[in-house]
């Protein structure tokens, strides 16, 4: 598996490194075979389609004749300023909705309702970044147990984790206890945060390609 | 937020999103719009960064004080341990106070060692006001009694005696004139802005 097994807006990557944490953002540093900045969306993909992500150029550009380039879920929004207001008797999904909406990001149709209808006798948004003002509104006691994170699609999703098996096909490089992580060569992307491997929770996934190396490195909780 | 450098600006980034409630630890000047009937407040802070607050309840600070104020009075709005459910009006930088009510079994004013009570003022004055209406008539009548003695022939005949009932009658008189000279000025006695269960 080369790195050319990974590819950006169609354009071959040269060097990958993806991280996909279970609270969050994930993001993408890729060097990619082209002389040309993306000029919107970034569509990251493998080539046996194990693994497809939406998002946009965070920070970016071309030196020695290749691009470097920092992929963030989405439209890489939660940097953007949330406007101050108010609520009084509203649901979740309101104050989400308006955040994300700041944030120019977009809802999951997968987010579970449940997080979503949990009503707020008062809140108060502060003029702050958007990631601090979903942040601080994920500390309200009634969404204790709700974990929010960007999807594969750049959708924004929240919900209580399921711990679903991952698939198991995989070659165990290194495990170290000490700092709860293992090193793994996946036969195919598709190990998420979220999910139950090696009998653990994975709390964050790190996949890195190159040309002459493939290797996930997985935090568990 | 001083000028940092793109290192330390994502580290400040990093913690302010990890510990976002750290924004909300403050005191912020706020005017007050308006004074809700349950005695909560519509406020308007003065950093635009904060949005309007409305159904604040006001934290006096003294248990069992509660305050009507005038709009355009000036308080600190807080939230209580970062909360963004909790906010309260706390420390009243200015402002026009209507009304101050203690809900309190006992007030000592000077200090701990004020043991004269205060008199009920109104209850007093409806009793005081009873009984002076019944000691004016009573002085009135005694007045018109020492002046019909006086002139009887046989007290007339005691010279001495007749002056008696004379400066008896004057000053029944004097008395019952006092008395509604008293009453005259009941509108002043009693204090408009304190007052007691």
């Amino acid at each position: 598996m080369s790195a050319s097994y990974i590819t950006a807006n169609g354009l071959p990557v040269i060097e990958a490194r993806i991280a996909l944490p279970r609270v969050g953002v994930w993001h993408a540093d890729l060097v990619v075979d082209t002389q040309a900045e993306p000029a919107g969306p970034v569509t990251i993909s493998a080539a046996d389609g194990a693994l497809t992500l939406s998002g946009t150029q965070f920070r970016g550009g071309v030196a020695r004749d290749i691009l470097f380039t920092r992929v963030v879920a989405g439209q890489a929004g939660l940097g953007r300023v949330a406007p101050a207001r108010a609520y009084r008797g509203v649901p979740v999904q309101l104050v989400l909705r308006d955040i994300l909406a700041a944030a120019g990001e977009q809802l999951s149709a997968a987010a579970n309702p449940g997080a979503l209808a949990i009503q707020l006798d008062r809140w108060s948004v502060l003029q702050q970044s958007c990631g601090a003002a979903v942040n601080v509104l994920f500390q309200h006691p009634a969404l204790a147990g709700m974990a929010w994170r960007f999807l594969s699609d750049g959708s924004f999703w929240t919900g209580p984790e399921t711990w679903a098996e991952a698939p198991n096909d995989f070659d165990l490089e290194d495990d170290e206890p000490h700092l709860n992580r293992a090193t793994v060569f996946l036969f195919s992307p598709t190990l998420l945060p979220g999910m139950t491997f090696l009998d653990r929770k994975v709390s964050y996934v790190v996949h890195n390609f190159s040309a002459d190396l493939q290797r996930t490195q997985v935090w568990f909780e | 937020m001083s000028d940092l450098d793109r290192v330390k600006q994502g580290l400040a980034s990093f913690v302010r999103g990890v510990v976002p409630k750290v924004a909300y630890l403050g005191g912020f000047p706020a005017l007050v719009a308006s004074q809700n009937a349950d005695g909560t407040l519509e406020l308007l802070p003065d950093d635009s960064a904060i949005p309007p607050q409305s159904g604040v309840p006001i934290r006096t600070g003294i248990p069992g004080a509660t305050v009507k104020v005038a709009g355009g009075a000036r308080v600190l709005l807080e939230f209580i341990g970062g909360d963004p459910r909790s906010p309260v009006a706390s420390i009243w930088e200015s402002g026009t106070v209507t009304e101050l009510d203690l809900a309190t079994a006992l007030l000592k004013l000077g200090s701990a060692g004020a043991v004269d009570a205060l008199v009920k003022g109104t209850t007093y004055r409806t009793a005081e006001s009873t009984y002076n209406t019944l000691m004016a008539a009573h002085l009135t009548a005694a007045a018109a009694a020492w002046a019909a003695l006086a002139v009887l022939p046989a007290v007339a005949a005691v010279p001495a005696t007749a002056a008696l009932c004379v400066t008896a009658g004057a000053t029944a008189t004097a008395a019952a004139t006092g008395e509604a000279t008293f009453e005259g000025g009941a509108a002043g006695y009693l204090s408009t802005v304190a007052k007691t269960i």
